[in-house]
């Protein structure tokens, strides 16, 4: 599946999420074990995402946060996804 | 490493089907002036590690401090936790992060629904999300897994669910005999220990990680385990040097033969004297009951012949007929 600013990245059922006190979090799937360690920017996104934005209203969301572009932005939420995506914690969906 | 083991409170914040009331059932928090006197004499009598337990140790009313005054002594610590509170507390142990030696996970079973069955809904996964913080900040971790009926068959994918972890290893230990468990059919015969008992002997060659049986398998060896070589003590919540916390708690408050003194009335050296003299008396006993060809088979499990030697069978006698009312003679 292509990702594109439409799409909406969903937190696989059986991946644990834990939000730590520095605002770091991790990730860990109960079924393959996969691990996830999340800084304070990646955590963020997480949260966005698990409240059902789609990649393009995540950015611009962090926009608003953040004193980063657009395109760099852009670059770096869609390779979280990807990289989320190829290790089972979440699935895509358009 | 000669080893205390101090329960800090028989307070729980869960309720797992194989505890015995008294673990999960108390209110009682072990005095802070007690730990202190612990930590003032313990190492001139050389022990350098403090293993804290409970109920569970993260509910105690002073768990921060207790950390900071056991790091100050200069002891290395552990903890067992059941791990549901682990995301509040970890910050405390990175402050002692010098002095922790290893948090140890009470894990009963490689799934969700084998785990839960025993501990209850979602402390699978609380314990996992407990197990992922550690990884993620670098904090060593063990697991501990109580064999029942209904894991037996889950001890080869727990070691490999602790190795993907990155966990040190795995101790199986067999449950505690107690009233509930039997009643709940949780309990195993010795034919089936000794089975399990195998299985984990080949993971032990096999596996990636450190596996441990806990003391009371099947063994010849008369005195197998740290506490009857002297080399653990344990303090319960209420202040007693005890023999062993495997027994501590365990039978009706008349039978606690195993309790050796309470360290708000004598000194820890005046207790510990008192334990040696008591263990001495121990293994001779045991020695000569088994030179006298006295032993049955659950002798050969030696927590069970401790459970007998302290009188903490009686409520056998009422149970519907198990392999284990051998013990009873
Ligand atoms: S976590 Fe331990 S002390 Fe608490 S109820 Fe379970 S077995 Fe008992
Ligand atoms: S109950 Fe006895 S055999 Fe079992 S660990 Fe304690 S002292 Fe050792």
């Amino acid at each position: 599946m292509t990702i594109d600013t439409s799409t909406k990245v969903v937190p696989h059922n059986d991946t644990l999420f834990t939000q730590l006190h520095d605002g770091e979090a991790v990730l860990l799937h109960l079924e393959t074990h996969a691990y996830y360690g999340l800084n304070e920017t990646a955590a963020r996104i997480w949260q966005l995402l698990s409240d059902g934005l789609t990649l393009g209203e995540v950015c611009c969301q962090l926009q608003s946060e953040f004193d980063v572009g657009d395109a760099e932005i852009l670059q770096y939420v869609v390779a979280f996804a990807e990289e989320l995506s190829t290790t089972k914690l979440v699935e895509l969906s358009c | 490493m000669p080893r205390i083991v101090i329960e800090l409170t028989n307070r729980c914040n869960l309720s797992c089907q194989h505890c015995f009331s008294g673990r999960h059932g108390g209110n009682t928090d072990l005095p802070l002036a007690i730990l202190d006197h612990v930590l003032a004499e313990a190492g001139l009598l050389g022990f350098d590690f403090i293993a804290f337990t409970g109920g569970d140790p993260t509910v105690y009313r002073h768990f921060a401090d207790a950390l900071a005054r056991t790091s100050q002594a200069g002891f290395q610590f552990g903890m067992v936790t059941n791990g549901q509170n682990f995301k509040m507390v970890y910050p405390v142990l990175l402050e002692h992060r010098d002095h922790l030696n290893v948090v140890t996970f009470s894990v009963d079973g490689a799934t969700e629904s084998s785990h839960d069955k025993l501990r209850g809904k979602n402390s699978f996964r609380r314990v996992m999300q407990a197990a992922s913080i550690c990884m993620f900040k670098d904090i060593p971790f063990s697991i501990n897994m109580v064999v029942t009926r209904n894991n037996q068959h889950e001890v080869a994918e727990l070691a490999e669910l602790a190795a993907h972890l990155g966990s040190r290893g795995v101790r199986f230990g067999h449950l505690m005999h107690s009233p509930i468990t039997t009643a709940d059919g949780q309990d195993l015969s010795s034919e089936e220990r000794k089975r399990v008992e195998a299985e984990i002997a080949d993971l032990q060659r096999n596996s990636a990680i450190a596996i441990a049986m806990g003391p009371g398998y099947f063994t010849d060896s008369l005195f197998p385990c740290a506490p009857l070589q002297m080399q653990e003590v344990n303090v319960d919540c209420h202040g007693n040097l005890t023999k062993c916390c495997h027994l501590s708690g365990h039978g009706s408050p008349k039978t606690q033969r195993d309790v050796i003194g309470n360290l708000a009335e004598i000194t820890f050296g005046e207790a510990y004297r008192r334990l040696v003299a008591e263990n001495d008396v121990f293994r001779e006993t045991k020695m000569r009951h088994h030179a006298s060809g006295q032993f049955d088979e659950t002798d050969y499990f030696p927590c069970w012949y401790c459970s007998r030697y302290y009188s903490k069978l009686d409520w056998l006698r009422s149970t519907e007929p198990n392999v284990w009312q051998l013990a009873l003679r």
